[in-house]
């Protein structure tokens, strides 16, 4: 019976693409091209129609390092305070989550929805031998396989992988930005990437009748055979945009989103996730990014400044898919490469560390603390001078492909790995 | 390797710099490899006829220079009317001022007869990082680019010390800060990951130990470095297996000694020159070469340019162009002289690649990262505009304006007759093998050209002037995937 189950609701929430005999909701140029392409020899695949998956996960990236340790503070550890001199926050002015343990002051849209009993907090999470260079504990992150420096596929790239298995659909994933982050590369593209949702396309150089000439034959000139492997690949990408094209185009004028974003591109990234979500785009996965937080220096007002950004435009989110009635439908899960030093340095910021929290927020979690703090105690810190994990990200990980995403997680992430109680059933 | 042809020669303008057109390609066969390759390289004592204006900046610094010097000084620009001011003035001067120097290099990429030297800068540029959203003093910026393009084809040896002494790259990452106490890591992290043996082939301890040798490497307002004795941490220092009371410098000359540290390098060479995935036998041997030549730019590019490797089948045609070699091969290929080259970085920016704005220290991905659909868009975008003249209202930020506000030029950039022979204008066959051969340059089969001989005759039919049809050609050779990889 489960297995049944599994099945069909993978199929259904696979991008969104359903098996409807006989329709073609794509203009047919698009399909016809997308099809022959991707389907190659199978007929009966061409007649797919789109529809919306039922679970959506968004994806936060806070890039450089967050200050895990004055995101969320632990108030009663005394070595934070000897450790952080100028950088402390001090116990009166954090947000208190619990007797030991409560958010940055700037993070009060944060707290609302922690009120709400939409936030998880996943404490003291980490990996085996911390990497601290951005670029290695990104890709670890990403790809989920901290031992193999050769992996070329991310986590989601392979639930999709796994889970769209012969279905074509270049959107089963969208990446606000240029290009497409490691953790949704698969061994097949199924991701777009967008920087401006009114800016995807291609467009002709005439209107009327004889634009219709120049779409035939860039048609033409995408759907024959390439040999070339580049050639190749860039020929899916231009194939990739025309379709995207049509669906966001479709998605915006039924989306909606009316609460108020910080006037950043972040605020911009997640209400044009929140547009898409709404209008009933195709994804199951949105990545949107915040950077900056690489505070070697002068860090307290530049990641003040940012604790606010990311909280009030968190919050704008979830209150547009409150009004639009698809909060249920998302999961947003918010990490960082690493955390930083527990001991700040002489020029008032902190270096490459190790764990941090990781943060789950959605209408279906499960709120509060999870996992165990790290121990900030001297001879608990590794021989860097930083805390050492207490929980392994790949267990959020698979807690969120198991109980979220309904895939397998063993095949994804290549070993098993204990779930945290995270998703209500 | 093949005899040395059009195509081969046609294969070394575009890597080597921002592509060649007909008469280019033509000159470069007459001749012959080893005086083509010798051709792209500058004389030693060459430098451009001119420089980015910064007069309103380098003034505004003098002012504040003079400002400083008086005790109490920070407070009152901080706190005071006219200091909040001042500040303000400051900070617009050095904005216009990163303008001004990524105009100029812009319209330098575009008239250089070294177009090398210009894709070495940017190499450069790529591999010691530094940010306007860092590093906020446009003068500052400028010595840098000035630095690494007075060495680009020189001495590795030389930019790795001159780049740790360098204000941009010490407000960049910080080693401006670093004191003796507490050291700030960013900068020797970063100069072992990135600028010298990759990740992997050090220790966090070794990191630590290098942040201690280079404490007290700062600079003045002016931007001329200083070393602080009272911030030197003298002490006794391990740094990869080796022992001392090692400062900066040595610090540099144990990195230059590491094998890795020139395979590291190599590697990145060849991916920017030949392949994205460059093999170890490729990289041993080239490795070799710029070890022998003491590490010398020059002489490896000469034998990467003259190399089997580079003129190989499966090395031809398989790099996709970055932004910057698509917009300035472009405009290079269509000979327009464009007026406005901030409108150019904005372009370039949407595309993801915003001169002196790396996204991060570890510069643009590059490679096959370069596209997506949204930089697939802005590409087309941007072809569409030179052909009909309607050019996306983009700001030096490289934010699109409101989009109806786009700007209609009284006649489009791009004029065919310009560039094509007058034989692409006789008919549709023609139009096609012309254009195909004008802007990408290699061959192509039969049956790939026939969905354009197909809509040739329409454009043919539907425009009354043989112009009008050839610039509609034109845009959908440019749509090809072919174009976006050279």
């Amino acid at each position: 019976m489960k297995q049944v189950r599994k099945y069909t609701r993978r199929e259904f929430i696979c991008a969104g693409v359903s098996l409807v005999s006989g329709v073609v909701i794509t203009p047919a140029f698009l399909s016809r091209t997308l099809w022959a392409l991707q389907t190659k020899a199978n007929p009966l695949k061409t007649a797919q129609a789109f529809s919306q998956p039922e679970h959506i996960l968004v994806v936060v990236q806070l890039g450089g390092g967050n200050d895990g340790l004055n995101t969320v503070i632990p108030f009663t550890a005394d070595e934070y305070y000897k450790s952080r001199e100028t950088l402390a926050i001090p116990q009166n002015n954090v947000l208190k989550l619990s007797d030991s343990l409560g958010l940055n002051p700037e993070m009060t849209a944060m707290r609302e929805l922690y009120e709400d009993q939409m936030l998880a907090v996943i404490q003291g999470v980490g990996y085996p031998n911390p990497n601290r260079s951005h670029f290695r504990s990104m890709d670890i992150w990403h790809t989920a396989k901290p031992e193999d420096i050769s992996v070329s596929t991310g986590w989601l790239g392979r639930f999709f992988d796994n889970a769209c298995k012969g279905m074509p659909s270049p959107s089963a994933g969208v990446q606000f930005g240029v290009d497409i982050p490691l953790a949704l590369k698969g061994e097949t593209n199924k991701v777009v990437a967008i920087s401006n949702l009114e800016e995807i396309g291609w467009k002709p150089t005439v209107s009327g009748e004889k634009a219709q000439s120049e779409l035939d034959a860039l048609d033409k000139l995408l759907k024959q055979r390439i040999i070339k492997d580049e050639t190749l690949f860039v020929a899916h990408t231009e194939m990739d945009t025309l379709l995207t094209a049509e669906l966001v185009e479709k998605a915006i004028k039924r989306g909606i989103s009316n609460a108020n974003y910080p006037a950043t591109e972040f605020g911009e990234q997640l209400k044009g996730t929140a547009m898409l979500i709404s209008g009933e785009f195709p994804a199951m996965v949105y990545y949107v990014h915040l950077g900056g937080f690489d505070t070697h220096a002068n860090q307290a007002g530049r990641h003040n400044n940012l604790l606010r950004e990311f909280s009030e435009g968190i919050k704008a989110f979830f209150t547009d898919l409150k009004v639009s009635g698809h909060g249920g439908r998302v999961i947003c899960l918010v990490f960082s490469e690493f955390g930083r030093r527990l001991e700040e340095n002489a020029s008032g910021g902190t270096d490459h560390g190790t764990v941090n929290p990781v943060f789950l927020l959605g209408e279906r979690v499960r709120p509060g603390l999870h996992g165990k703090p790290a121990s900030l105690k001297r001879e608990d810190l590794d021989e860097i001078g930083d805390p050492k994990f207490t929980v392994d990200f790949r267990q959020v990980y698979a807690t969120v492909l198991e109980d979220w995403l309904i895939a397998d997680s063993f095949g994804i992430l290549g070993s098993r790995f204990s779930k945290l109680d995270l998703v209500e059933s | 390797m093949t005899a040395w042809n059009k195509e081969l020669s046609q294969h070394l303008l575009s890597r080597a710099g921002f592509g060649g057109d007909v008469k280019l390609r033509d000159h470069f066969v007459k001749l012959g490899i080893s005086e083509a390759v010798n051709a792209l390289f500058p004389p030693d004592n060459y430098s451009s006829a001119s420089s980015p204006d910064l007069s309103s900046v380098r003034e505004m610094e003098e002012q504040a220079v003079r400002i400083l010097r008086q005790p109490g000084a920070r407070q009152k620009l901080r706190e005071t009317e006219e200091g909040k001011e001042l500040l303000q003035k400051f900070q617009q001067a050095n904005r216009q001022g990163i303008i001004a120097i990524t105009g100029w290099w812009v319209d330098e990429m575009l008239r250089t007869p070294y177009p090398l030297l210009e894709k070495m800068t940017l190499f450069w540029h790529n591999h010691f990082t530094s940010s306007f959203m860092d590093v906020k003093r446009a003068n500052f910026l400028w010595k840098q680019n000035d630095l690494l393009r007075k060495n680009a084809l020189g001495s590795f040896r030389t930019l790795l010390l001159e780049t740790a002494k360098d204000p941009a790259m010490l407000e960049y990452l910080d080693n401006s800060q670093n004191r003796k106490e507490h050291p700030n890591e960013n900068y020797a992290r970063e100069l072992c990951e990135l600028f010298t043996l990759g990740e992997g082939n050090y220790t966090d301890q070794d990191v630590k130990e290098a942040a201690r040798a280079f404490t007290g490497w700062t600079h003045n307002p002016q931007g001329e470095f200083i070393f602080r004795p009272a911030w030197h941490d003298n002490g006794e220092k391990t740094f990869l297996g080796r022992r001392g009371n090692f400062n900066g410098e040595d610090i540099i000359e144990i990195l230059l000694e590491e094998k890795e540290t020139s395979r590291f390098l190599t590697r990145k060479f060849l991916r920017f020159f030949i392949t994205e995935e460059p093999n170890s036998q490729m990289i041993e041997k080239f490795a070799d070469i710029f070890r022998k030549g003491d590490l010398e730019v020059k002489p490896l590019l000469k034998s990467m340019f003259t190399s089997e490797e580079f003129y190989s089948d499966q090395n031809r045609g398989n790099l996709v162009k970055s932004p910057v070699d698509f917009v300035i091969g472009t405009l290079r290929l269509m000979r327009i002289n464009f007026p406005r080259p901030e409108i150019l970085w904005g372009f370039m920016g949407l595309m993801g690649q915003r001169l002196l704005d790396p996204p991060t220290v570890a510069g643009w991905k590059g490679g096959k990262n370069w596209l997506s659909s949204s930089t697939l868009t802005l590409r087309n975008d941007f072809i569409r505009a030179l052909i009909t003249g309607e050019i996306p209202n983009i700001s030096p930020r490289g934010k699109v304006k409101n989009r109806a506000k786009q700007i209609k030029l009284p006649r489009p950039p791009f004029v065919p007759e310009n560039v094509l022979p007058q034989e692409a204008f006789s008919n549709p066959t023609n139009a096609v093998i012309h254009t195909v051969d004008h802007f990408i340059g290699r061959e192509l089969s039969p049956d790939r050209l026939q969905p354009l001989f197909k809509f040739a005759q329409d454009a043919f039919l539907q425009e009354k002037e043989e112009a009008s049809a050839l610039r509609r050609i034109t845009y959908l050779v440019l749509s090809m995937p072919e174009y976006q990889l050279c």
